[in-house]
């Protein structure tokens, strides 16, 4: 049985590892299909600024095909980068005999994990391509940190984590991380392509990457909808994890750091639906809110874990 | 009855300073506030009656309240490792010597404490009286909760020769205090000595 | 407030100027406050304002009460100013309050209009249609052979069972959809002040307090023997739940193989406890599974070693048996601690050092390999004098007050000597001795009473079921309109019109549009297309 374990164990590492490998192929592709649409977005810019008037993704459909083909191959890839994930995650809970999602690295597997989801989730729906590049680097990014800083072998979980609220307050948190992910890239790039649409600068590159993306009505509305998904999830994260509290620690809410930094997350979202609608306040400013609360969720993933010392310690590196 | 509760409630939320301060002394070394206890006496229609109970002495045998049913009772919790147990162990003792004729008796409750060093405690101050282990020490604890509980080392409670607590005292003891409110409960159980 | 477009506090603060001016002024301040950019303001100022509490060291937080202290002795200069200013008790301070009641107060301003006008607006039917329905989302217009009179009953019947409200008025059919969207976010905005109210109630009446218990060692739920107390404001330390326990046992395991060698598997501690005067009963408290007594709970959080020794003074006379608790220092266990006998003669003693559970020597010195006590070993060094407990100050069981003690010298060093199980160490001059009989454990219990705490969670439920109802749910209305045609049937229009930020479900239209026709009708694509 021990045997077994091993073996999935390191079945997993190889499972994470391949994925890095083709994550990073993945980014590859999409990077040279941005450059390809980049292209594209002048020609427009130089005709009629074609790309505005379409509203929903024109640019991508009016390249040539090998951009197209390009895009294709890096969103074939980020699937079988994300099956491999999913393959890496699940060996690594059959190796530790429970939920895998016990301590900062298999979080940070598991947060890649529905980043990656979200975002073809929305593929499979909106015209989101152009956050490839940009979602796909996330992940790497987290999953580079998780192998090489944040590694932890598969065991056997502290008793203080051996609860059934860890599967559901850390699954809810993971989730609305993804999904938050996802809501911060559109947001991010709605703030470019808002700019560039302002000035009405296709010309540099910066104006011309900014032209190259979808209109700023479909990146607020994915925005939105990845918001309002995710809202109500980390919500119930912060619930569920203040009821495990009162089952641990004998007191549901104590300014804990990581609940304090959750809390903080939670208002600026709280502040950036409401800025939504604000009059006035609409797109631009609202949007500063929500990159803030996404701020201050990668802080509580990050920062807390490695610099201020509390009660989640245990969970750390 | 549930008016005297409620006064008494008010007057112990003024405790609660004091009281925590000294507790505090068994872990976390605060600076402390004084030495002097927070007193009270309650009127003899507002007592009520302390539960009976059992505990193991310090010098071997067994303590139970019913031996001392009729008898004016001082008990005092302490521990060997608190400071402010060491001003007033003098007080005790002489107030314990001088009304002893008056019928009245003193049992200690070591609490948190090891034998060996409550013993050593006693030898050095030359405590007569007994007092319950601080293994046997929950029960005794425990029993004037329905009237006052201790809240504090030491504390001193006052039972009269009906078993109902007369007075608590939180925090050490002068000896003016506690030798006249065990005189005076002394007094009104026999009002011809 | 979350997410939603019909707002009438926006209203820009125009055409009063005939009020009296202070209640101008009152009014103005009223309405600026209730806006939702006050909220936005507030809401984004609460974050901020969280910020310092996760960085400065809080008192009354469990993880680390002596954190304050620490932080204060560390910047003797700093700490005073970030004290003046609250740092050390954010959650607490007058600003940090005054951030969340305005914010609630603005919220309460806010939603108790709206409550208002959604009573209002849902007893009162479906507004008529704009004039001009082509600019809507999902606009159609067919001609049909039907009469006007039918093509408005089949629609209103449609529209009846997907559970619109609907009214009908000459040649227009009107309804609207989603109000419950309103009734969430209402639901929302309100249980977060019940909210309030559960978790003010614990903060008014329950407490938290710690106590550390020795293996064989006994705890009575009176105020005097816990390590620390925190009551609230109205909490009745003298009433407190009547009960006691015995910590009979502390069960550890640790991993003793494998990648995570030494990390702990389980913790257990066993308890014999009588409540209310009742038959004593066992229990095993764990990590998340407390013990519960009404409402007065017991969580195991923390456990460490009691080195069990004995001291012997000059006279040889035991003045010292039992455990002591050390405190751990780290994830092996290594802890320190002191043994003070105040009653020792001629001299009192004290003995300071530390307990290695499982004692290996490294380069840097003595350190330990393993948490368990596989080879346990007491380090400890002596003092002689005055403890320093004549003068009734209370002090910490932990730390000596060494103004008043001399440390025991033998050839002019400092005399220290590492003790295994069943040695014993001997001052020199006869001042005493030590014995380390054995180890002991302790356990941590956090002790907490926090009466709101239902209250609290209904809140919670509801809250966050209004939040999902207020986001999920797109409240629309939904517009059709006949124009009867010259020789006979009529030119039907419809459209939606979403009043949320997301557009309408596009397959409402569509359906209505099917029900009307029949399904395979080539108009309904046709007209699709023409709107775009």
């Amino acid at each position: 049985m021990i045997f077994d374990e091993q073996i999935l164990a390191r079945l997993s590492n190889g499972l994470v590892y391949s994925a890095i490998a083709v994550y990073a192929l993945a980014m590859l592709a999409y990077a040279a299909e941005t450059a390809g649409r980049m292209a594209g977005a002048r020609v427009e810019a130089a005709g009629v600024a074609g790309a505005r008037v379409a509203g929903t993704g024109t640019a991508v459909t009016d390249a040539p095909s090998r951009i197209r083909l390009l895009g294709a191959v890096g969103t074939s890839l980020t699937v079988l980068a994300f099956l491999l994930n999913l393959g890496g995650v699940i060996t690594r809970g059959l190796a530790a005999g429970r939920v895998p999602w016990g301590n900062m690295y298999e979080f940070v597997l598991v947060c890649a994990l529905a980043a990656g989801a979200a975002y073809l989730a929305f593929l499979s729906r909106r015209p989101v391509r152009a956050f490839g590049v940009w979602i796909v680097a996330i992940v790497l990014l987290a999953l580079g940190l998780a192998v090489t800083v944040l590694y932890a072998p598969a065991g056997e979980l502290v008793p203080v984590l051996d609860s059934y609220w860890l599967v559901i307050h850390v699954a809810a948190a993971i989730t609305g991380g993804g999904v938050f992910t996802v809501g911060a890239v559109a947001t991010a790039l709605f703030l470019v392509r808002h700019r560039q649409e302002r000035r009405g600068t296709a010309q540099a590159p910066r104006g011309r990457y900014a032209a190259s993306l979808p209109s700023t009505r479909t990146l607020e509305q994915v925005a939105h909808t990845a918001h309002i998904f995710a809202f109500p999830i980390w919500t119930f994260a912060v619930m569920a994890g203040a009821i495990w509290a009162e089952n641990a620690w004998g007191r549901y809410w104590g300014w804990d750091p990581k609940e304090t930094w959750a809390f903080i997350t939670w208002v600026f979202y709280a502040a950036h639906l409401h800025a939504q609608a604000t009059a006035g306040w609409r797109g631009v400013r609202a949007s500063w809110f929500a990159l803030a609360g996404y701020a201050a969720f990668l802080f509580n993933f990050f920062g807390v874990n490695l610099w201020i010392s509390g009660l989640h310690s245990y969970a750390g590196v | 009855m549930i008016c005297h509760r409620r006064s008494r409630a008010r007057g112990a939320a003024c405790l609660v300073a004091v009281a925590v301060t000294l507790s505090a002394c068994t872990a976390d070394g605060r600076t402390p506030t004084g030495t002097d206890g927070v007193v009270e006496v309650i009127a003899a229609e507002d007592r009520q009656r302390v539960e009976p109970f059992t505990g193991e002495l310090l010098d071997g045998g067994r303590f139970d309240t019913t031996s001392l049913a009729g008898k004016v009772v001082v008990y005092n919790v302490w521990g060997s490792w608190c400071a402010p147990c060491r001003t007033e162990a003098p007080v005790l003792k002489q107030v314990s010597e001088e009304t002893r004729k008056l019928g009245v008796r003193f049992v200690g409750i070591n609490v948190r404490d090891n034998d060996a060093a409550a013993r050593a405690f006693e030898d050095n101050y030359g405590i007569e009286y007994p007092s319950i282990t601080t293994d046997t020490s929950t029960d005794a604890m425990l029993a004037f909760g329905t009237a006052l509980p201790p809240s504090a080392v030491p504390s001193t409670l006052v039972v009269d020769a009906q078993g109902r607590l007369a007075a608590r005292i939180v925090g050490p003891t002068g000896y003016s205090t506690l030798s006249t409110i065990v005189t005076e409960t002394a007094a009104e159980s026999d009002p011809g000595q | 407030m979350t997410d939603v477009e019909t707002k009438a506090t926006e209203a820009a603060p125009a055409g009063r100027a005939q009020a009296p001016p202070s209640w101008g002024w009152l009014r103005w301040a009223w309405r600026n406050l209730t806006s939702m950019r006050t909220a936005v303001v507030l809401l984004a100022l609460l974050g901020l304002a969280a910020i310092p509490g996760s960085v400065f060291p809080q008192r009354n937080v469990a993880s680390d009460p002596a954190a304050v202290q620490q932080y204060v002795l560390e910047h003797p200069r700093l700490a005073p100013w970030l004290d003046r200013l609250g740092m050390f008790d954010v959650y607490a301070s007058p600003w940090f309050a005054a951030i969340y009641v305005l914010l609630l107060v603005s919220m309460t301003g806010c939603v108790l209009p709206r409550s208002r006008r959604l009573w209002q607006s849902a007893r009162s039917a479906p507004p008529p249609a704009p004039r001009n329905l082509t600019r809507l989302e999902g606009h159609h217009t067919w001609e049909t052979t039907q009469e006007p009179a039918e093509v408005i009953a089949t629609a209103a019947a449609h529209l009846n069972r997907r559970r619109f409200r609907v009214a009908t008025a000459g040649h227009e059919v009107r309804a609207e959809r989603g109000y419950l969207r309103e009734v969430g976010n209402l639901a929302f905005h309100l249980s977060l002040l019940v909210l309030l109210v559960g978790i003010a109630a614990g903060k008014l009446i329950g407490f938290e307090g710690r106590v550390a218990v020795t293996e064989g060692g006994t705890f009575a739920n009176d105020l005097s023997q816990y390590d620390a107390f925190s009551p609230s404001a109205w909490t009745d330390v003298d009433d407190l739940e009547p009960l006691s326990f015995r910590l009979e046992e502390f069960d550890v395991s640790y991993q003793t193989s494998g990648p995570n060698l030494g990390q702990p598997s389980q913790f257990a501690a066993r308890l014999a406890y009588r409540a209310g005067g009742g038959e004593e009963q066992t229990v095993t408290v764990e990590p998340n599974r407390p013990l519960d007594i009404n409402e007065t709970k017991f969580f195991l959080t923390g456990n460490g070693y009691a080195p069990i020794v004995t001291v012997r003074d000059g006279r040889g006379k035991a003045v010292f048996t039992g455990p002591v608790q050390f405190l751990p220092l780290d994830t092996s266990y290594a802890s320190d601690g002191v043994i003070k006998a105040p009653d020792a003669q001629p001299t009192q003693l004290a003995f300071e050092g530390f307990l290695l559970p499982t004692a290996d020597v490294g380069p840097q010195g003595p350190y330990s390999t393993f948490p368990d006590t596989l080879n346990p070993q007491l380090f400890l060094t002596a003092y002689t004098g005055d403890l320093g407990f004549a003068d009734g100050v209370p002090q910490s069981v932990f730390t000596l007050d060494k103004d008043e003690l001399t440390q025991v010298r033998r050839n002019g060093q400092p005399f220290s000597q590492a003790l295994s199980v069943g040695e014993t160490m001997r001052l020199p001059g006869g001042q005493g001795s030590l014995t380390f009989d054995g180890v002991s454990r302790f356990a941590n219990f956090q002790i907490a009473y926090d009466p709101g705490k239902e209250i609290t969670l209904v809140a919670a439920v509801v809250l966050l079921v209004g939040l999902t109802a207020s986001l999920a749910i797109r409240r629309r209305r939904l517009w059709l309109r006949v124009r009867p045609a010259e020789g006979g049937g009529c030119l039907v229009e419809v459209a939606s019109y979403s009043l949320t930020r997301r557009e309408s479900p596009p397959d409402e239209i569509q359906d209505l549009v099917a029900a009307l026709h029949g399904p395979d009708h080539p108009s309904v694509t046709a007209g699709k297309d023409a709107s775009e």
